[in-house]
């Protein structure tokens, strides 16, 4: 029989640890407030920094350890 | 290098208590155009886009929020000559900002990624009204449109709807993350929020969510003009 979603679970999937920094870059690098009008990409090295960043979240649900079934 | 401005965040009062430090433990000041002031620091230089740079900044502008009601944070690297110059952007924008701060006002951004299989996007309209122009047109706006929705996640948007002041949704084309929601939620109401999450995740067909927050409100800018 199939399992449920376990939402504690997936509530956990970007914890404090991993999430603050992947949540920061994006906060920062993607959002907030561009009066210059220039674009931050430009800068040396966010490319990489985002790309890398972005590939990280992405594989997260399979990259992070399983959590063992709670033994009944 | 010339020393610049660099800019933090945007307000529209006075801070709760002194404004502390920047990220290069720069003493932090107000410059005020109009009703809107901006929390700027001196540098040497532009900061470098790196870990250590970011998340320094991160922890700045958290902790300033914490001395305003409204704080609308400005994206990493935004520098400028002088206080004249930044007046100048200020103004240029300023009914976009007064906007932006009365909606974040007492908010704070949760963030919401969506991972799972995507929905099928939806079908093209079966009568291709007008010429090639318009039909391109019209297909463009669809993809817009299809880019800033996230049925997937409908059944929770429903349970949390009482709690948000504002929603900026962003589909991502590729990959098990399907999409990120941004919350604008009362700053009393996080621990509702999450409880209401955690009722209704399980109506999600079997994607999975991750929340994560409270965040100043990054996402919550003036849009840009079209």
């Amino acid at each position: 029989m199939s399992q449920p979603p376990t939402p504690p679970e997936s509530l956990d999937l970007l914890g404090p640890g991993d999430g603050s920094l992947l949540d920061a870059v994006d906060n920062l690098l993607n959002k907030g407030v561009v009066l210059t009008g220039e674009v931050i990409i430009g800068l040396a090295g966010v490319d990489l920094i985002y790309l890398h960043l972005s590939a990280v979240l992405c594989a997260a649900d399979r990259v992070l350890p399983k959590k063992e079934e709670p033994a009944e | 290098m010339t020393p610049i401005l660099y800019l933090y965040a945007l307000v529209d009062d006075e801070p709760l208590e002194a404004l502390g430090e920047g990220i290069a433990g720069e003493p932090l000041r107000l410059i005020r155009q109009g009703g809107i002031a901006a929390v700027v620091g001196e540098l040497a230089g532009r900061p470098a886009p790196a870990e250590a740079t970011l998340q320094a900044q991160d922890a700045v502008v958290r902790r300033l929020a914490g001395l305003f009601t409204a704080l609308l944070p400005a994206r990493f690297g935004e520098a400028f000559a002088d206080e004249a110059a930044l007046a100048q952007r200020i103004a240029a924008q300023s009914a976009g900002l007064a906007g932006a701060l009365a909606l974040v006002r007492g908010c704070v951004q949760m963030t919401l990624r969506v991972f799972g299989d995507p929905e099928p996007a939806p079908e093209t309209s079966p009568e291709p009204a007008g010429g090639p122009g318009k039909r391109y047109l019209e297909a463009q706006r669809r993809e817009r449109e299809w880019a800033r929705s996230l049925p997937e996640i409908d059944p929770l948007r429903e349970a949390l709807r009482p709690l948000l002041r504002a929603e900026r949704l962003e589909r991502h084309a590729t990959g098990r993350l399907l999409g990120t929601a941004y919350h604008l939620v009362p700053s009393g109401q996080t621990g509702a929020y999450l409880a209401a999450l955690e009722g209704a995740s399980e109506r999600l067909g079997g994607r999975r969510i991750a929340a994560s927050g409270p965040w100043p409100p990054y996402a919550f800018g003036p849009e840009p003009a079209a």
